[in-house]
């Protein structure tokens, strides 16, 4: 059943979708005024909305913070704001909406759209992906398009566009593809709240909570998509440092998520990656590390198999590249600096493979946290040894213990 | 539509690796089963880029949103 949308992928119909009740979570800490302008966006495009603010434990000494939360009520006063007894991070302010909004008096949306506090929306985003996600009974969620806010701040920047311009081709590849794209991205998406009470709401334990939500929700049968007409855009961290926190937690929080689950459709995606990837990198650190393990092949066969093997590549790679230079054409917000960056190849080459480090300290940080587990650490040198290291991973960003929010 | 992983841009690397690999077992000293195993790697990421740039293309003839993304762009 699923073969098939290696090539073909399952086609969504359209519904009419009038009258959708919608209401929208968003989870916030210590908000900026861009909450307002959010907020502003929302009320102003999509009058009959409900929306569910929630401060999640503002530390009373962040005062501009607070002020903000009070403003929202002056301001707007069918916002309801609420606020959390402790810190709970991202999941965990969702589900403490979700539970106001299924307490109250009024029925259940049709809709529940979760989204950061700190967003850009267009007058369609709402709309498009109301559409989007009634056009066929089995969606369950649909996300935004991702686009960044400071493109032009700098390099780093405009690296990240590009890559999110990838994202969001990414997630139009995997339309229909076994059950849609591999994660409905916490920046916005819309959900069917059968589907995500359903599901029971977020998990509060996961790091990457977005992605876990996506897996489970597949697990239930539910399809997932992007709304290619609803726009978002987001802020991209401007140091590297505060970027390879971002990208640990994804990259951590995605092997996590990848352990537990047992629905392998929901995560097909991620497989391939990971086995293409771990794959490569395990036979060449073979090849170099125990050459002689390797040899003993000899006569006409290598020649042929290396030839083959290395046309394969070769035909990747200008496949690969012609095709991301061509889907530039469809970036709205490129200029002759991203053009520039796409055709000389190096810099996002560069980036890739730092951003690759994290993968293979993710794969290590991963191995030592299961291995850990298993071991009794009741040996008091071992558990000297484990908190050591433990430490040692914590100092190059590795850690279980921050949620959704860059520490 | 990669898959790889750490952007698609790293397919270069895993290309690298692949071609680097394909280099040495032409030159002789590799054992069948990791040239094998080369050539299953190299192949399965041709098709999976092959499979998605096909679904690529499908999905924005196909898919395509009822109202435009650059009306919106605009504003």
């Amino acid at each position: 059943m699923y073969a098939k949308t290696f090539l073909v992928p399952n086609r969504y119909h359209q519904h009419n979708v009038n009258n959708v009740s919608q209401a929208i979570i968003i989870p916030s800490h210590n908000p900026s005024p861009l909450t307002l302008t959010l907020l502003c966006q929302i009320l102003d495009w999509n009058p009959g909305i409900h929306i569910y603010l929630v401060d999640d434990s503002t530390p009373i000494e962040c005062q501009e913070g607070l002020r903000i939360f009070d403003t929202a009520l002056k301001l707007f006063p069918q916002v309801m704001v609420i606020r959390t007894s402790s810190n709970k991070l991202k999941a965990g302010a969702i589900n403490y909406g979700l539970n106001r909004l299924a307490r109250c008096d009024t029925p259940l949306p049709d809709i529940i759209f979760t989204c950061d506090d700190d967003i850009w929306i267009t007058p369609g985003t709402l709309t498009g992906m109301t559409r989007a996600l009634m056009a066929d009974d089995r969606l369950g969620a649909v996300c935004s398009q991702s686009w960044v806010t400071n493109k032009n701040q700098n390099l780093l920047t405009r690296l990240q566009a590009l890559e999110y311009f990838g994202f969001n081709a990414a997630r139009l590849t995997d339309e229909g593809f076994y059950q849609g794209p591999l994660v409905m991205h916490g920046m916005l998406t819309a959900f069917r709240t059968q589907a995500l009470l359903g599901a029971g709401g977020f998990n509060e334990q996961s790091l990457i909570e977005d992605y876990e939500i996506t897996t489970r929700l597949k697990e239930q049968g539910w399809h997932v998509r992007m709304a290619r007409n609803a726009l978002a855009w987001t802020t991209v961290p401007t140091k590297f440092s505060q970027l390879w926190k971002q990208r640990v937690r994804w990259t951590y929080g995605g092997l996590t998520v990848l352990a537990k689950c047992r629905h392998w459709p929901s995560i097909i995606q991620d497989v391939f990656g990971h086995v293409l990837f771990f794959g490569t990198l395990a036979a060449i650190a073979i090849f170099f590390l125990f050459p002689f393990s390797i040899n003993g092949f000899h006569g006409s066969w290598p020649r042929l198999l290396g030839r083959i093997i290395i046309l394969l590549s070769l035909a990747q790679f200008m496949i690969s590249y012609l095709f991301q230079v061509w889907i530039l054409r469809y970036y709205h917000e490129k200029d002759k600096w991203d053009w520039f960056l796409r055709l000389s190849i190096l810099p996002e080459f560069i980036y890739a493979n730092i951003l690759s480090l994290v993968l293979i300290g993710s794969y290590v940080f991963f191995t030592f946290n299961a291995l850990s587990r298993r071991l009794s650490v009741s040996a008091t040198g071992l558990g000297i040894f484990i908190r050591l290291v433990r430490s040692g991973f914590k100092k190059i960003g590795f850690t279980e213990t921050w949620g959704t929010r860059v520490a | 539509m990669l898959h790889l992983k750490g952007g698609a841009m790293l397919s270069l690397l895993v290309n690298g690796g692949i071609s680097l690999a394909g280099w040495f077992i032409w030159n002789g000293g590799a054992n069948f089963w990791f040239a094998v195993f080369f050539l299953i790697l190299a192949g399965f990421s041709l098709l999976i880029l092959i499979s998605g740039i096909i679904r690529y293309a499908f999905n924005l003839k196909t898919n395509a949103p009822e109202s435009s993304s650059e009306e919106e762009l605009k504003h």
